[in-house]
């Protein structure tokens, strides 16, 4: 046996070299140096973001995780205590009763997960092994009555060790988005970590001290099965993040479930949630808006029927599509909190379900729906009297067998901490993200005590609002969840037969990246923008589509001048472009559009460098 | 042009504007409304080429839309709708 320590303060000892000569950082072990970490990890995540998925990239992608990881480590070890210890191929840091993966964090943070911090990742890691500094007092009481009311109620969940292993063999079999951002750097690998800079550090060669991290490829399946009784590997203590074992112990085949299916279905900007029961019972919560294409998604199922809709709250991006649905799909009830909205959307809402005749149903917290023999809990909102349409969303917990969901609507922090304190059980294996992961939703607190294994939000790819937000990103990773996303996963499906889940995307996940210039490389090529299509002229009214193409990993913005100035049209925000360079922007040409032939100035920057261009646009 | 909008909702410090009988989404900001604006008041706008020029709070408007709703949805929770 090795010595573990004596390895990686040498691996880390090369970190430290690596950044001196190579990055003009001095990593000298102060507080102060985890901000130039997280530099170096930046620029390592850029460099990677833009280079071709191949061995020679994962191979680097896993060194540079394993060099900038080993000093992180250290760092901890220096700061608390502990030691590395080696679990199957992982090398993880022991600190009291904890243990942390520092590299897995970093692999993370330079592959998929730039919004990571390392300030962050060392805060939580303080509060796992010191006794709760962080958490306020009454916080931790009400995580208590959580806690009490959850053992109460422990009928309806998997056992906590059941739990933790899922987690386990899930993290390992897929991490859905994450794994398939493996993106490439061969400037970075030749530059920093070419074998000739390994060769006096033999330490730094894979096959010997470093065992490569199992990298999931792209070529993966994207389907994810996760038994929840598997036999236990070591018991692995809470985390700052997930740690990944290193193969899976056992697959069961999707056919022999008996499944619920739930879809979370890309709409854009808003939510729409399918739900398949076992018995053939179909129900729908929420239908994004007005262009969400809800109806051809259900028409692509050969669902001509639908035993309920829940509408959680009536604001456009919820309701929209709805109206679509109850106008073309037989509809035998609908849900809703009651609540009301001035909108003409909500008026078309009510008038389709008056034309359908489908039964109407307003709920409240204490309340039961029931769709086939699935019972969803309504735990929020208390009564329908909110002022906020957002905090008045219909939260709704559905238990199968040992596998639970919690539906959050866009239900704001005021709704989830009259949840918490209400003691009820809000824990859930997979939660839909409150408010497309707004930083205005899921406060710290409310996440610990739903304790999800898999958060997903819906969110429009480049929407106007910046959602998610990385706050939101960064508190889901902190309680452990594994995140997909409808902008960056398509749609994603959870299959389960109350014992296991597997879970599907529609969409191989594009990391949107500026790769940068390393300090030693020469400058990369010219930023250049061409035009490839656009819908002009075009007629008041009409939607109009901009598709441009430039350098991968470039953030793109385009503003549309009218005679009056700037549109304020939604689906004009900013947008990075993806592995193909392309970016498109779709918006609709308001009806009171003046004709005439405007312009459109597109802006892409990166490094720092930023070009513009103008292309006439005409409306007539 | 002058034309109505309702204010579907806030985003941040971004109002989501539905303008019109064609419902026109617009996303303004919402210290370009006027104060004390909140979701569901129906606005009277200057709209020119998708860009509001300027806002003011319709109350009229927006008390006749709440009665025509409440109308609506009172005649739902009867469950009137289903017995024709």
């Amino acid at each position: 046996m090795t010595d573990i320590n004596g390895e990686m303060k040498a691996a880390a000892d090369y970190a430290i070299r690596s950044a001196k000569d190579k990055f003009g950082q001095e990593l000298d072990f102060s507080d102060q140096s985890t901000d130039k970490l997280e530099n170096l990890l930046d620029q390592a995540y850029r460099s990677f973001s833009n280079q071709p998925k191949d061995e020679n990239t994962n191979t680097a992608i896993t060194r540079t995780a394993n060099i900038w990881g080993s000093y992180l480590g250290e760092f901890m070890r220096l700061k608390w205590g502990g030691t590395w210890t080696l679990k199957g191929s992982e090398r993880l840091v022991s600190i009291k009763n904890a243990e942390f993966s520092p590299i897995r964090f970093v692999y993370k943070k330079i592959t998929s997960h730039p919004e990571y911090s390392v300030e962050k990742y060392l805060m939580v890691t303080k509060s796992k092994i010191l006794p709760s500094p962080v958490i306020p007092k009454q916080s931790q009481n009400l995580s208590e009555n959580i806690k009490q009311s959850k053992e109460q109620s422990i009928i309806n969940q998997p056992p906590k060790n059941t739990k933790k292993n899922k987690n386990l063999v899930f993290i390992l079999l897929g991490i859905g988005g994450f794994v398939l951002v493996i993106i490439a750097c061969i400037t970075f690998f030749a530059v920093v970590l070419s074998p000739s800079s390994l060769q006096n550090v033999s330490i730094m060669e894979p096959t010997e001290a470093f065992a490569e991290i199992p990298l999931l490829q792209p070529s993966l399946p994207l389907t994810v099965i996760i038994p929840s009784d598997t036999p236990s590997v070591t018991p692995i203590l809470p985390d700052a993040e997930p740690i990944l074992p290193r193969t899976p112990t056992q697959q069961i085949n999707p056919t022999t479930l008996a499944p619920l299916r739930i879809h979370f279905i890309d709409v854009g900007q808003g939510d729409a949630i399918l739900i398949q029961g076992s018995g053939g019972e179909v129900g729908l919560v929420d239908g994004g808006d007005t262009s969400s294409g809800i109806v051809q998604y259900l028409q692509s199922l050969g669902i001509t029927h639908l035993d309920m809709i829940v509408a959680t709250h009536p604001n456009a991006d919820h309701i929209g599509g709805l109206v679509k649905v109850l106008n073309t799909i037989p509809v035998d009830k609908v849900v809703t909190n009651g609540m009301m909205h001035t909108t003409l959307e909500y008026e078309h809402f009510l008038d389709a379900i008056i034309t359908s005749k489908a039964e109407y149903v307003e709920v409240k917290r204490g309340e039961t729906i029931l769709l086939g023999n699935l019972n969803f809990d309504v735990l929020s909102p208390i009564s329908n009297t909110d002022d906020d349409l957002n905090n008045g969303s219909l939260v709704l917990r559905l238990v199968y067998r040992k596998v639970s969901f919690l539906f959050t609507g866009d239900t704001q922090p005021a709704a989830e901490e009259i949840l918490l304190a209400s003691g009820l059980d809000i824990s859930a294996t997979i939660l839909k993200v409150a408010h497309h992961g707004s930083r205005s939703a899921s406060p710290l607190d409310f996440l610990t005590a739903v304790q999800p294994e898999v958060a997903i939000y819906s969110a429009g790819l480049g929407n106007d609002y910046g959602h998610p937000h990385p706050e939101t990103l960064d508190a889901l990773t902190s309680v452990g969840a594994i995140i997909y996303g409808t902008d960056v996963n398509g749609t994603i499906i959870v299959t389960t037969d109350g014992d296991g889940y597997s879970i599907e995307t529609t969409k191989q996940v594009q990391t949107p990246t500026p790769p940068i210039v390393l300090p030693t490389t020469e400058q990369t090529s010219e930023l250049f923008i061409n035009v490839v299509s656009l819908t002009s002229p075009i007629t008041p009214g009409g939607t109009s589509r901009l598709t441009i193409n430039t350098i991968p990993g470039a953030v793109c913005t385009i503003t549309v001048y009218y005679k009056s100035g700037a549109s304020q049209a939604a689906g004009l925000g900013s947008q990075t472009s993806g592995e193909n360079g392309d970016v498109t922007w779709s918006w609709k040409v308001g009806s009171r559009t003046t004709p005439g032939i405007w312009r459109i100035v597109v802006t892409t920057e990166l490094n720092g460098q930023t070009i513009s261009t103008e292309i006439p646009f005409e409306v007539r | 042009m002058k034309t109505k909008a309702v204010i579907d909702r806030f985003e941040g410090d971004k109002a989501v504007l539905l303008v019109g009988e064609e419902e026109d989404k617009l996303i303004v900001p919402r210290a370009s409304l006027p104060s004390g604006a909140k979701e569901g008041q129906w606005l009277q706008v200057d709209v020119e080429d998708d860009r509001v020029q300027s806002a003011i709070i319709d109350k009229a408007e927006t008390a006749k839309r709440i009665e025509n709703i409440e109308e609506k949805l009172a005649r739902l929770r009867r469950g009137d709708h289903r017995k024709s």
